[in-house]
C-alpha cells in the first residue's frame, strides 16, 4: 500500500531531515512510526500526504509513484488519504457537522448524502449528540474526535495521524487508539506517528523507529 | 524529477464518486453561500471596501453624466448651418431695417433673413433678462434691431460677410455657429479625458479590489490550509474570493450610480433656472438603467479580475503546515 524506497529529504540550508529510508506497509496494516522528536516522523507522513516533496528516491502509495503526481493533481490525491493532526485543525467558526463536512462538499456530495456520512462518521467517534456545537464548546478529546471523523467522513484507503494523542491524557489517548484499531479493522491502512512507548506496547501493532532520518528499527508485530 | 505526470483516471481521482453538472452547481451554491457569510460576519471591512470603490467609480461615472448632457445641448444646433446674428446700428429704424432685410434676401447664397425689430428685441429682453426695470428707468430703447441670416447651403460666406459689412447700417456681425464649434471641441477633448480619467480609475478599482482580496486570503490562511488538507483544489477555494470580487465591484457600481444620482439632483434645479434664462427646455438627464447596469457590469468585471489576479497567486502559495 505504501512503499518508500532509498527516500531522502533535505530542507534548504542542508538539513536531512530523512535519509534514504526504505520501508513497506501493506493494505489494511496498523503501523506506528516512532522516535525521538525531530527523529522525521512528521516528515515521513507529510511526505505520504503529499504536503511536502521528497528529495530524492521513490514512494508508491496505493500503486502511484508520488512523483508522478503533478501539483494540480494534489488535492484529488488527498481525498484518498485521511490525515489527523496533534492539533485537531478544525475551524473554529464552524459547527462540528460543518467540519466534519468540509471533505464531503469539497468534493462535490449531495446534502444528503453529506449529512449521511457525517453522522455516521460522528457516530463513529461518539460524538453524533454534538453536531451542532462549536470546537471550542468540545473538550480536547471530543475535539481530536471530531478531527477523526473528518479524516474518515470520505472513508480513505489510508489513515494517517501525526502524534493524535499528544494533547490527552493516558486514558483518553487509549480511547483514541481504539477508535484507529476499529477503523483499521474495517481495512483502512493506518499509519500513526507517535513517541508514546507505553501506548504503543499496549497496541502492540508493528512499528517503524526513525532515529535521526533514517530507519533504527522495524519492531515486527508483538500482540 | 521532471517524470510525465501520472493520469488519473476518473476512479483514482476521489475515494468517493462525485462529480458532474450537479457537484459544480453544488460547488458554486456553496461558494455564493460561503461569500455571503464572509460578508456577513465582516460587514464593516467588506462596506469600507465598497464605499471606496463607489467613491472611486462615482467620478468617471459622474464625468460621463455631464459630458453626455453638454453633448445632447450640443446636438441640437446644426453646425453645418452657419447662421449669422447681424446687428445693425441704433439709429436704424424697424423700416429701414425691413428694407435692408428685403435687399439682403435677394443677395447671392442667402436662404433666409429674419427681422427682430427693435421692440420685439425690447419684448424679448424684458421676459428673459429680469432687467425689465432697468430698462424702464433707462426710457426708450437702447436695443437695435437684428438680421438673423441663414446662409444658403454651400454659400460663399466670406463673401456674404463683405457685402453686408459694407451696409451702412450694420454695426456687427456675429456667427452663431464659432461658440458652437469651440463648444464642441471643448465637448471632444472633454470626451477624451473622461476616457482617460476611467482608465486610470478602472485600474486604481482593479489595485483595490486585488490588495482587499489579497488581505481576505491572508487573513483566512488557516483556513484555506485546512481546506487543501482535506482535498479542495486552488479552483474550490478561490471561488469565494472571486464572487467577493465580483460583488465588490458591482455594488460599488451601484453605490457610485447613487452617488452620482444625488449629486444630479442637487444641480437640477440651478440648470432648469439656467437652462430658461437661455429659453431652453433643456432638463439635466440623470443615470438611466442601461447605463446604471453597464457601470455595474463593467465595475463586477474589474472587480472579478481583481480578485482573481490577487487570489490566485495568493492561494497557490498556501500549504498545509
Amino acid at each position: 500500500m505504501i512503499r518508500f524506497s532509498d527516500v531522502s529529504k533535505s530542507y534548504p540550508g542542508g538539513h536531512d531531515a530523512l535519509k534514504r529510508v526504505s520501508f513497506e506497509i501493506d493494505k489494511g496494516e496498523f503501523v506506528f512510526i516512532t522516535g525521538h522528536s525531530g527523529a522525521g516522523k512528521s516528515t515521513l507522513l507529510r511526505l505520504i500526504a503529499l504536503i511536502e516533496r521528497q528529495s530524492g528516491g521513490e514512494i508508491v502509495v496505493n500503486g502511484q509513484d508520488l512523483n508522478r503526481i503533478r501539483r494540480a493533481h494534489v488535492p484529488y490525491y488527498r481525498r484518498r488519504i485521511g490525515f489527523i493532526f496533534q492539533d485537531h485543525r478544525l475551524l473554529s467558526d464552524r459547527s462540528v457537522f460543518e467540519n466534519v463536512a468540509l471533505p464531503l462538499t469539497i468534493a462535490g456530495l449531495t446534502p444528503n448524502e453529506t449529512g449521511r456520512r457525517v453522522r455516521a462518521a460522528l457516530d463513529r467517534v461518539g460524538l453524533l449528540s454534538k453536531e451542532k456545537d462549536l470546537p471550542a464548546q468540545l473538550s480536547a478529546g471530543e475535539q481530536q474526535r471530531v478531527g477523526i471523523a473528518r479524516a474518515v467522513a470520505h472513508k480513505p484507503d489510508i489513515l494517517i495521524a501525526d502524534e493524535p494523542t499528544g494533547n490527552l491524557d493516558a486514558e483518553l489517548s487509549h480511547d483514541i487508539m481504539e477508535l484507529f484499531d476499529l477503523f483499521n479493522q474495517v481495512g483502512v491502512t493506518v499509519v500513526i506517528a507517535t513517541h508514546d512507548l507505553d501506548l504503543l506496547r499496549s497496541f502492540g501493532h508493528r512499528s517503524i523507529t526513525l532515529r535521526a532520518g533514517q530507519v533504527e528499527t522495524v519492531q515486527e508485530l508483538v500482540q | 524529477m521532471t517524470r510525465p505526470a501520472a493520469k488519473f483516471t476518473p476512479r483514482q481521482r476521489s475515494s468517493i464518486g462525485a462529480g458532474g453538472f450537479g457537484a459544480w452547481l453544488r460547488a458554486h451554491r456553496a461558494a455564493i453561500a460561503a461569500t455571503l457569510q464572509q460578508f456577513a460576519r465582516q460587514p464593516l471591512a467588506h462596506a469600507l471596501t465598497i464605499a471606496v470603490l463607489a467613491v472611486t467609480l462615482a467620478l468617471p461615472t459622474g464625468l460621463y453624466v455631464v459630458l453626455a448632457n453638454v453633448e445632447r445641448l450640443t446636438a441640437a444646433w446644426d453646425t453645418n448651418q452657419a447662421r449669422m446674428s447681424v446687428f445693425l446700428k441704433a439709429t436704424v429704424d424697424d423700416a429701414q431695417a425691413q428694407r435692408l432685410a428685403a435687399a439682403v434676401s435677394g443677395g447671392a447664397g442667402i436662404a433666409n433673413v429674419r427681422v427682430i425689430t427693435r421692440a420685439e428685441a425690447l419684448d424679448e429682453y424684458r421676459a428673459y433678462s429680469g432687467f425689465s426695470e432697468a430698462i424702464d428707468a433707462i426710457g426708450g430703447n437702447p436695443l437695435p434691431a437684428v438680421l438673423v441670416i441663414d446662409p444658403a447651403d454651400g454659400a460663399d460666406l466670406q463673401a456674404i460677410v463683405a457685402r453686408l459689412r459694407n451696409q451702412p447700417e450694420v454695426d456687427t456681425l456675429k456667427f452663431d455657429m464659432e461658440w458652437v464649434q469651440r463648444l464642441q471641441a471643448m465637448t471632444a477633448l472633454g470626451q477624451r479625458a473622461v476616457r482617460v480619467i476611467a482608465g486610470v480609475l478602472a485600474v486604481a478599482v482593479l489595485l483595490i479590489a486585488g490588495n482587499a482580496i489579497r488581505v481576505a486570503v491572508a487573513q483566512r490562511r488557516e483556513e484555506i490550509e485546512v481546506y487543501k488538507l482535506v482535498g479542495a483544489t486552488d479552483a474550490y477555494i478561490r471561488r469565494p474570493f472571486l464572487y467577493t470580487g465580483w460583488l465588490y465591484g458591482a455594488l460599488a457600481g451601484l453605490i457610485g450610480c447613487g452617488v452620482v444620482a444625488a449629486m444630479l439632483a442637487g444641480v437640477r434645479a440651478p440648470a432648469r433656472q439656467l437652462a430658461q434664462l437661455y429659453q431652453s427646455a433643456f432638463e439635466l438627464n440623470g443615470l438611466a438603467w442601461p447605463a446604471i447596469l453597464a457601470v455595474m457590469l463593467a465595475a463586477g468585471f474589474i472587480g472579478l479580475l481583481g480578485a482573481w489576479w490577487t487570489a490566485a497567486h495568493h492561494i497557490r502559495r498556501i500549504d498545509v503546515r
